[in-house]
């Protein structure tokens, strides 16, 4: 799989991955969704503590040319927000799967993570 | 031509706003573009003039940072006014003289892009620029307000600046869950420039951002046909745009 779409993530049809790690989720936008977008210029997150709906908007993402919404692709609790990306959010463009990470959930509802894309059901999706 | 068939069938052209209340004008953004997101209503070219009371439209990116809130509270407590809107950049200036372009358009399925939607928005107004003789083009002026690669420029100077929003999913991508675009163009008619340079600075200053605006960078567009105005107030000057421009935009529609 390209190292543009990492095959041990999971996707959502709304371009955002899912790291999982026990209970836990990361969640971040993908390297398609970054570029589509431009330089990302302001992510505004939720706080630590805030319950997150599968499907519901958590967030607005601005780059220099529009403000669009995030999607949350599981439901759960934050426990942890990438604070580093209100000083340098252009890491979302440097680094999607690494330092431009957004959030992590303690997911409420683990099931919701076979409702996600895997790698190459995601270039699928890009590609169509 | 291709970024044509993003212009949905349908599209409805209003002049809608409340010059009394900004942040009720503000939020008849979101409100028209959910209804039309939920099919209530058409697709929409929504015409209206800023609020009465001068002041500035800010970004919750301006707000967010640093002590963007603080500023903003203080220039209220001056008298001015100040609005937090929902599309992205920096401050622009507003008030009486001020009159803004939205289309809130369905999100579809089709293949669109932010400049696509950037290049149906500028299209028609750089055509009505020139039905006044005026000739214009788009690109970035570095140190004006807002600063955009699609912003509208007459004599090199901006006259129009324009934003975008994209609501029920990333911008850029296909979407089939309910939500709509949000295409916006705001034209200073008649402000004052010196006035609206020392707002949008003195904003930043208090702020804590290097961030500012040069006043050689803009032009108004009374400053560019002045006998279109003669006589004229802010406010009629404005209402005279907005009254062409949903004849204009019918007509385009």
């Amino acid at each position: 799989m390209s190292s543009n779409i990492p095959a041990d993530l999971k996707y959502s049809k709304e371009h955002e991955w899912v790291r999982v790690e026990g209970n836990r989720a990361t969640i971040g936008i993908t390297h398609f969704a970054q570029d589509e977008l431009g330089d990302i210029v302001f992510v505004e997150l939720p706080e630590t503590g805030q319950e997150l709906t599968a499907n519901s908007t958590f967030g607005t993402v601005e780059s220099v040319k529009t403000v669009s919404d995030l999607f949350a692709p599981v439901s759960g609790r934050i426990v942890e927000v990438n604070q580093a990306l209100a000083d340098a959010p252009e890491q979302v463009n440097q680094d999607p799967y690494g330092a431009g990470w957004m959030v992590v959930v303690e997911m409420s509802n683990p099931g919701e993570l076979d409702e996600l894309l895997d790698a190459a059901g995601y270039a699928q999706h890009t590609a169509e | 031509m291709e970024d044509q068939q993003l212009w949905p069938d349908g599209v409805q052209v209003v002049w809608l706003d409340d010059v009394t209340d900004s942040q009720r004008n503000l939020d008849l953004e979101w409100q028209l573009g959910e209804a039309v997101a939920r099919g209530e209503r058409p697709p929409l070219i929504r015409v209206w003039r800023a609020a009465n009371r001068p002041g500035i439209g800010v970004t919750r990116r301006d707000v967010a940072a640093g002590q963007g809130e603080q500023a903003a509270a203080r220039l209220r407590q001056a008298g001015w006014d100040v609005v937090v809107r929902t599309t992205g950049g920096t401050a622009v200036p507003q008030g009486p003289g001020v009159v803004h372009v939205s289309y809130l358009f369905p999100r579809t399925e089709r293949r669109a892009t932010t400049d696509a939607y950037y290049r149906l928005l500028t299209r028609p107004l750089l055509a009505w620029l020139a039905q006044l003789g005026l000739a214009g083009d788009t690109g970035s002026v570095p140190g004006s307000y807002c600063d955009g690669t699609y912003n509208v420029l007459v004599g090199g100077r901006k006259l129009v600046g324009t934003a975008q929003a994209w609501r029920g999913g990333l911008a850029g991508t296909r979407s089939n869950r309910p939500g709509y675009v949000l295409a916006h163009a705001c034209m200073p008619v008649d402000v004052d420039v010196d006035w609206a340079t020392d707002l949008i600075n003195r904003f930043y200053a208090d702020s804590g951002s290097e961030y500012r605006v040069q006043r050689e960078t803009f032009t108004t567009l009374r400053q560019l046909a002045p006998e279109r105005f003669s006589g004229m107030t802010p406010a009629e000057c404005t209402a005279w745009v907005a009254e062409r421009w949903v004849e204009w935009y019918r007509r385009w529609a």
